[in-house]
């Protein structure tokens, strides 16, 4: 899954649930990006759906994820 | 002051700030503070201790056969708290101050209820839920095994104040309701769900589903939720198993188990 098609699914979230801002970038915070742990959530199932398996979210060494680059890190890992 | 069954035998005991009924019974290694009444249908169990200030017993229109108030052995009751008769603790049930539990309400093993919370009657606690503090329990609630509700959670049962149309809530096995929940009348929440902060609960909640806002939206699988800042997740039952006692263990591996299968029920928010 291509980081442009993670931040798209991100964007949509916001907008649904009337949190959109600024495009969202790689190097934007979450926090300014006000993506909130729900949010990440519900991107997880969506990105499941999308590819048709379950993530493995042991996969992942990231410690943290702060920004909507670490987003797409993480599900890029994940969905391997 | 510790209270020993002797005492017991040559009418009420009042220590010198106490009143304790004769025809309560106290077990051994009992605890009971200062300024308590402690009313008849008492039975308090080896090494329960009452604080300071606490009413057990308080007296009740139950029929004679159903005023036994028992605390059960280890307990702690502690200061300001009232206890009514015909109400029913579990072994090791921890109260903070200024508890309030009524009439025929049962709680479980372990149970632990915050500092000024009030179950009212008629309430079932399942063992080791935990219930923090200003929480209210409206008459009837069920709620079932390791169930946690957080500070300034409210679970209703009148639908239709002040007519009292009885509709108590459901909580099942697992669910945690976050900080300044309100559960509305009728509504079950299945096992392993989560309310987060302040969210208004109606209708059902499907297992392991998550649920957020006003119009408690679906908002996703409690498996998909992270703090994004530690790489914590939910749900939650493998992380703490180790703080229940190994007898418990296997029930909170198949909770955890049915909670994860629960994942194939999608459904979000705006689909």
């Amino acid at each position: 899954m291509e980081n442009q098609d993670v931040i798209s699914l991100m964007q949509y979230i916001l907008e649904k649930r009337g949190g959109a801002s600024a495009a969202l970038s790689p190097e934007v915070s979450l926090r300014d990006a006000g993506f909130r742990s729900l949010d990440f959530s519900e991107l997880c199932l969506r990105v499941e759906e999308k590819v048709g398996k379950e993530l493995n979210f042991e996969a992942t060494s990231l410690r943290s994820i702060q920004t909507v680059g670490d987003v797409c890190a993480f599900i890029s890992t994940a969905v391997k | 002051m510790v209270v020993s069954s002797v005492l017991q035998k040559h009418g009420d005991v009042m220590t010198e700030t106490s009143v304790i009924s004769n025809k309560a019974s106290i077990g051994s290694n009992v605890s009971i503070g200062n300024f308590c009444t402690i009313y008849d249908n008492v039975v308090l169990e080896d090494g329960v201790s009452i604080g300071d200030f606490c009413i057990i017993g308080s007296p009740t229109n139950l029929p004679s056969d159903k005023k036994t108030l028992v605390i059960g052995s280890g307990s702690v009751i502690r200061s300001h708290s009232c206890l009514y008769e015909g109400a029913n603790l579990g072994k090791s049930v921890q109260t903070g101050h200024h508890v309030t539990i009524r009439e025929q309400s049962v709680l479980g093993k372990g149970v632990s209820v915050g500092s000024y919370s009030a179950i009212e009657g008629d309430c079932q606690i399942g063992d080791y839920s935990r219930l923090h503090g200003y929480v209210h329990v409206g008459k009837g609630s069920s709620i079932g095994r390791f169930v946690w509700l957080y500070s300034l959670v409210t679970l209703t049962n009148d639908a239709l104040p002040p007519l009292y149309v009885e509709d108590p809530v459901t909580i099942e096995d697992g669910v945690v309701v976050c900080v300044g929940c309100t559960i509305f009348p009728g509504s079950v929440l299945r096992k392993g769900c989560y309310a987060t902060a302040g969210t208004q609960v109606r209708g059902e909640v499907g297992v392991g589903r998550v649920v957020a806002g006003s119009d408690c939206a679906d908002v996703g699988h409690v498996s998909g939720v992270m703090h994004l800042g530690t790489m914590t997740r939910l749900p939650w039952m493998k992380q703490l198993k180790e703080r229940y006692p190994p007898d418990v263990h296997d029930a909170l591996d198949e909770l955890h188990s049915d909670v994860q299968e629960s994942k194939k029920n999608r459904q979000l928010r705006g689909d």
